[in-house]
C-alpha cells in the first residue's frame, strides 16, 4: 500500500524542492516565521561554540607562526616606511579638506550621515560548505537591519544582508564568487572605476571600465557609491596588475582589507532605498 | 542485523553536527577548505545503520544548512537524498567489512556532490568555471576520505564488535 505512493510522494517532493530552489534563489525579503524563531533558538548555542572556536584559535595561532615572524616584522617595517609616507600626504589632503569644509558651510548642503543608524553584531556562525562565502550574524530585523544591508568591519567593507531574520541575519561575502561591488580608486589623482568580483580563495579580482584605466600595485580601491553599497568604504589593497590583451582590458588584483578568515565582529550599515 | 536509532536521536544528532560545522568545526580549514562532514556521518549512518537512518539524518542536516548559511534552500536538500540512494544500493552489493568499500563510497560521495553542485549552479545561470572545481574537488576529496574512514573504522568498531577487515577471510 505504502509502495504505490512511494513514487508519486518522491515526485512531489522533489518538486517542493525545486520551487523552494527558484524561490529563494537570489535572497528572500522575509523569512518565515518558523525559521525565524528557529534561528533565533540556534543563535545563543551557535554564539557560544563560536566564541570558544575564536579562543581556541587565538590561543593556537601563534604556534603556527612562529616561522614568520622573520617575514611579518620585515612586512610591518614596510608598512610603517609607507604608512609615514602617507601621513605626509593625508596632511596635505586635510589642509584641502578643511577648506573645502568651509565652502560647504557656505553654500549650505544638506549633511547626510548614514552612520548615525549603524549595528554593531558578532558572527555566529559559517558556511560550512566550501562554495558559497556566507555567515550568520547575530541582529536582525529586531535590531533595524534590512535586506541589501552592508556590513562592514572597522577596517572596510565585508559584505552584503542576503536574508533577516527577527534576531539574526545572513551575510554575502564580498569575496564569494558570485558578489560584485562597484569601486573607485582612492587616489585623487585617479578617478577610474570599475567592478570586483570575488574568487574561491578569499581574493578579489577588479575589472576597470575604461580600457585606458591606469593603476599600480600597493593602491587601494573603495567602493564607489554605484548599486547598493554606499561610498567610500575601504575594499582593498592593488597586489597585482594583469594586462588583459585578448579583452584589452586591465584586471587587478586585490587583498582585501578585512581578514575574512578571522571575522568576529562587524557592523551593519541598514539599507534605505533613497539613499 | 542493522541497528536502528530512533528519529528524534538523529533528529539531535543533525542539530549538533549544524551548530558544530557551523561554528567550532570551522577551526578544521585546511587550505581553505573544510570537509563535508555531514555527507560524511550520513553515508556513515546509511552503509552501516540502514537507508532510514541516513535519509532522516542527511534530510535534516541538508535541510538546516541550506535554511541558514547558503544562499538558496534545495541544493544540499535535493543532492544529498541522491547521494544517499546511490549509498543504499553499493552498501547492498558490498561486504560491509571491506577495507576499500568506505574509501570507495567517500571517494564517489564527493565527487557526485561536485557533479550535482555544479549542474545545479549551470541550471540557475549561476556555472561555476571547471577548473576551479577540480582543484578544490581535490583537496576536498583528500580530506573528506582520510577524515571519513577514520570516523567510519571507529563507528564500524563500535557498531559491528570487530575491526574493519578482521572478518574478511
Amino acid at each position: 500500500m505504502l509502495d504505490r505512493f512511494k513514487k508519486p510522494l518522491i515526485i512531489i517532493s522533489l518538486i517542493i524542492v525545486v520551487i523552494l530552489m527558484l524561490v529563494s534563489f537570489g535572497g528572500r525579503d522575509r523569512v518565515s516565521f518558523i525559521e525565524s524563531k528557529l534561528g533565533g533558538f540556534f543563535a545563543p548555542i551557535q554564539r557560544f561554540f563560536s566564541g570558544v572556536g575564536a579562543k581556541i584559535e587565538t590561543s593556537v595561532e601563534p604556534l603556527f607562526n612562529v616561522f614568520n615572524y622573520k617575514r611579518l616584522n620585515e612586512n610591518l617595517s614596510n608598512e610603517n616606511q609607507r604608512l609615514k609616507e602617507e601621513i605626509i600626504q593625508l596632511i596635505m589632503s586635510k589642509k584641502e579638506l578643511t577648506e573645502l569644509s568651509e565652502l560647504k558651510a557656505a553654500l549650505r548642503f544638506v549633511e547626510t550621515d548614514r552612520q548615525s543608524s549603524v549595528v554593531s553584531c558578532n558572527v555566529i556562525a559559517k558556511d560550512s560548505g566550501n562554495w558559497f562565502n556566507v555567515f550568520v550574524i547575530d541582529a536582525g530585523r529586531a535590531q533595524g537591519v534590512t535586506k541589501n544591508s552592508t556590513v562592514i568591519t572597522g577596517k572596510g567593507l565585508v559584505g552584503l544582508v542576503h536574508e533577516v531574520g527577527a534576531h539574526w541575519s545572513k551575510v554575502v561575502a564580498i569575496i564569494d564568487q558570485k558578489s560584485s561591488v562597484a569601486f573607485e580608486m582612492l587616489q585623487t589623482d585617479n578617478d577610474y572605476d570599475g567592478m570586483v568580483t570575488g574568487t574561491k580563495y578569499f581574493e578579489l579580482y577588479g575589472d576597470f571600465y575604461d580600457p585606458n584605466a591606469t593603476a599600480s600595485v600597493g593602491e587601494y580601491i573603495v567602493t564607489s557609491g554605484l548599486g547598493i553599497y554606499p561610498k567610500g568604504i575601504m575594499i582593498g589593497r592593488i597586489d597585482e596588475v594583469i594586462e588583459d590583451h585578448d579583452l584589452l582590458l586591465k584586471k587587478v588584483k586585490i587583498n582585501p582589507v578585512v581578514n575574512f578568515r578571522k571575522l568576529n565582529k562587524v557592523m551593519v550599515i541598514p539599507y534605505k532605498e533613497n539613499r | 542485523m542493522e541497528r536502528k536509532i530512533k528519529t528524534w536521536l538523529l533528529l539531535i544528532i543533525a542539530v549538533s553536527v549544524f551548530i558544530l560545522n557551523t561554528t567550532l568545526f570551522q577551526l578544521l580549514r585546511v587550505s581553505d577548505t573544510l570537509p563535508n562532514i555531514g555527507l560524511i556521518i550520513a553515508v556513515i549512518l546509511t552503509y552501516l545503520f540502514g537507508f532510514r537512518e541516513g535519509m532522516v539524518f542527511g534530510v535534516i542536516y541538508a535541510l538546516l544548512i541550506d535554511l541558514y548559511v547558503s544562499k538558496f534552500i534545495g541544493m544540499n536538500l535535493l543532492i544529498y537524498p541522491l547521494i544517499l540512494v546511490g549509498v543504499y544500493y553499493f552498501s547492498k552489493k558490498f561486504y560491509k567489512g571491506s577495507v576499500i568499500a568506505p574509501i570507495i563510497i567517500l571517494i564517489a560521495m564527493t565527487i557526485c556532490y561536485y557533479f550535482g553542485y555544479f549542474i545545479l549552479m549551470f541550471l540557475l545561470q549561476s556555472t561555476i568555471q571547471i577548473k576551479d572545481i577540480y582543484e578544490k574537488l581535490l583537496i576536498e576529496g583528500v580530506y573528506n576520505t582520510v577524515l571519513g574512514y577514520v570516523l567510519f573504522y571507529i563507528v564500524f568498531w563500535r557498531v559491528q564488535g570487530h575491526r574493519l577487515g578482521e572478518h574478511n577471510d
